[in-house]
């Protein structure tokens, strides 16, 4: 049973995450305005890709800021972005899923790690990929099927325990 | 031990020596106004035996309009004593924590790890390793922090509680290290207490047995909170939480109490668990500059595939002890932060964080005993962990140290060097929001006399020492410096040096105060910031600001 339920959810994530980059493709996945450099590196006001690279003087960090670090802050962001509980859950905005049913992702989200870990490595991983094709509004999409498999997980292991109580 | 894991715990702590030692006053460049606070009551306790209000051994610092737990200040005295007013004086105390921290990890993993003696070893030895590389214990490591020195005591705080489940006589100790550290960090006025009553009820059968000793520890543990109930009632001990909790915005809520309890769980919910979200953890660095670097979250990215093999392999040994006290230290960690007004703010919750980089370690320990051959998984942990070293050097020693000069005020420490050349004059540097502990910076830096200090805020204090209600507008004097607000009217004496960034000083009054440009001092990243006027002779028009 557990096996075609895991095919099944790989499945709809593919088709999911295929359709997502058809219709919501990122256009500016390698590209990066100047506007949004500065607002990955200038937290705070701090920074700018120019100044610093004009104080540090050496090439490694030149080469760091222009080449790897505003390129790998852009990517953490956006595979980051639907990996955060607040997108899923939150008592101050609607969201998807209400706040009530917290506890049961929780317990069906250790029992995956506990039992299915690879499992859940190749569904982030696959995720991620599509993640990177898509705008970032979208992603949050591809883990919806995640979550509910999750929430239905911890729902039936508390039920099972509430009647094993019971007996 | 072998004489080869001997090796590399020394080389582990060699790597801790560097990251929190290297150019430790040059990097964060700058002083915050907390670090300056610290240093220099520390500095007028070392010579007068008083803070800089002139008050006896205080049980909080009162500085920059709020209070400071004591026992980072008191700690301080001792590398001012050593080495001077400098800046990685005032940050030696939480280095050389960050430092111990790591042997103290290792210690409390190889007594309390999870299988056999050998396999301790190979656990203890990650966990610190991990821990020594964490961006986050780096970064904390090399500020002068409260929240880092109190989560080193914290730690030793459990491993003496563990301690007392065997040896008895341990658990006076253990509260008396964890009433300790409510002195140390507001947050642990929450977690300690939570921690020691949840501990004591999981293990009831066995301090029943020993009621004697849990008596005397209580005993210990309230005579050690008796400085916080003498100044209960002033308002001084929940200052700190007013100023950064929420529970004041419940009064902007409309409706009755359903409406006020629902905004009241929802936040706390939010803000808990803000804390257990990957984005903020491994990913994300976030708009506040006090995480951090500028391209990493408190984690490695990559450490997040280790975070969930680690809760694999603690769940795997769910009813050992570490997996039980990590359990509870993740789970209560956020608790205190969870009711301050910012969402995620690692600052507060370090104990919890010092939680997670064990299950990390677990997780590596995991794809350790997972691969077979001994060679090629040595090879993979070592690239891992050097590629880490290297992604955090390059990325806080080499670009995000010019990233936190503006938050830290660098250039008030290049305005030091500047205002020797004029001992002469008067100097008036303005103070705004925009120069937030200009002053306290500039004292501790330049040295200023501790007694005339003392009379000069003693004067401004408005309110008792320990209150609800504190100035945070006060004017320094040091020597022929003044700093404060500009009075216009001062100036009009002639021959005085006005000190102030762009906003401070018009055209308009450079004109009438007929000033001349004196010098400029530059940040970090060579913007002119801070300029210096000499205004001289009688004022065309004097305004007043």
């Amino acid at each position: 049973m557990i096996p075609k339920i895991k095919l099944f959810l790989v499945l709809v994530l593919v088709i999911i995450g295929l359709s997502l980059s058809y219709y919501s493709f990122d256009y500016n996945l390698f590209t990066l305005s100047s506007i949004e450099s500065d607002q990955l590196l200038k937290r705070d006001g701090g920074v700018t890709v120019e100044n610093v690279s004009q104080v540090s003087g050496r090439e490694i960090a030149k080469y760091y800021i222009n080449r790897h670090m505003i390129y790998s802050l852009k990517l953490f962001r956006k595979i980051s972005y639907p990996l955060n509980l607040a997108v899923y859950f939150n008592f101050t905005q609607n969201n998807f899923y209400p706040y009530v049913i917290l506890p049961m992702f929780i317990i069906g989200c250790l029992y995956t790690i506990r039992y299915h870990l690879a499992y859940l490595f190749l569904y982030i991983f696959v995720s991620a990929i599509f993640t990177c094709t898509v705008i970032s509004s979208k992603t949050i999409i591809l883990y919806y099927p995640l979550i509910l498999t999750l929430v239905i997980i911890g729902l039936y292991l508390s039920t099972r325990y509430v009647h094993k109580l019971r007996r | 031990m072998k004489r080869i894991q001997v090796i590399l715990f020394i080389l582990i702590l060699l790597i801790a020596v560097f990251t929190r030692f290297y150019r430790l006053g040059e990097i964060p460049m700058g002083i915050h106004a907390d670090e300056a606070s610290q240093g220099y009551n520390a500095y007028s306790l070392l010579k007068t035996g008083k803070d800089m209000y002139g008050k006896l051994f205080p049980i909080l610092f009162r500085a920059n309009g709020s209070y400071q737990p004591p026992v980072y200040t008191y700690l301080t005295i001792v590398p001012i004593f050593l080495f001077g007013n400098t800046v990685s004086s005032v940050r030696f105390v939480s280095a050389l924590a960050g430092l111990l921290l790591v042997g103290v990890t290792f210690l409390f993993v190889y007594l309390f790890g999870i299988g056999k003696k050998e396999d301790k070893i190979t656990q203890a030895l990650i966990a610190s390793v991990v821990l020594a590389i964490s961006p986050w214990s780096i970064h904390f490591s090399r500020l002068a922090i409260e929240g880092n020195l109190v989560v080193v005591f914290f730690v030793l705080g459990l491993l003496l509680a563990l301690l007392s489940l065997k040896k008895k006589w341990f658990f006076v100790f253990a509260c008396l290290v964890f009433a300790f550290t409510t002195h140390v960090y507001y947050t642990e006025r929450i977690t300690s207490i939570l921690f020691m009553a949840v501990f004591v009820l999981f293990n009831r059968k066995i301090f029943l047995k020993q009621k004697k000793e849990v008596l005397i520890g209580l005993v210990v543990f309230v005579l050690v909170m008796i400085p916080h109930l003498v100044i209960s009632e002033s308002g001084a001990l929940t200052k700190r939480l007013s100023e950064v909790g929420y529970i004041k915005d419940i009064n902007n809520v409309d409706g009755g109490l359903i409406n006020k309890t629902t905004f009241l769980t929802g936040k706390f919910a939010d803000h808990y668990f803000s804390y257990f979200s990957p984005k903020n953890l491994f990913f994300d660095p976030g708009q506040d500059l006090g995480r951090t670097s500028q391209d990493l979250a408190v984690f490695y990215p990559w450490f997040f595939i280790f975070a969930l093999a680690g809760v694999r392999y603690l769940l795997q040994y769910n009813s050992e002890t570490m997996t039980k006290l990590l359990a509870l230290v993740i789970v209560i960690g956020p608790l205190p932060a969870s009711i301050t007004g910012d969402p995620f703010y690692p600052l507060r919750v370090l104990t919890y964080l010092w939680g997670i980089t064990l299950v990390v370690s677990y997780g590596f320990n995991y794809f350790w005993n997972w691969f077979g051959l001994k060679r090629i998984r040595m090879l993979t942990v070592s690239l891992i962990l050097f590629y880490s070293i290297l992604h955090f050097y390059i990325s806080y020693f080499a670009t995000s140290k010019y990233a936190s000069s503006p938050d830290l005020s660098y250039s008030y420490i290049k305005l030091v060097d500047e205002l020797s050349k004029y001992k002469d004059k008067k100097v008036f540097i303005d103070f705004s929001g925009r120069a937030w502990g200009v002053g306290i910076r500039l004292a501790y830096l330049l040295k200023a006399d501790p007694t005339k200090t003392q009379d000069n805020l003693s004067s401004q204090l408005g309110t008792p020492y320990y209150s609800g209600d504190v100035n945070a507008w006060e004017t320094f004097r040091i020597d022929n410096i003044t700093i404060e607000p500009i009075n216009w009217l001062e100036i009009c004496g002639g021959d005085v040096i006005v000190v102030g960034d762009r906003y401070s000083i018009s055209e308009n009054q450079i004109k009438d105060h007929k000033m001349k440009l004196e010098f400029v001092v530059k940040n970090a990243v060579y913007e002119d910031v801070l300029f210096g006027y000499l205004a001289s002779g009688k004022c065309s028009e004097p305004q007043n600001r």
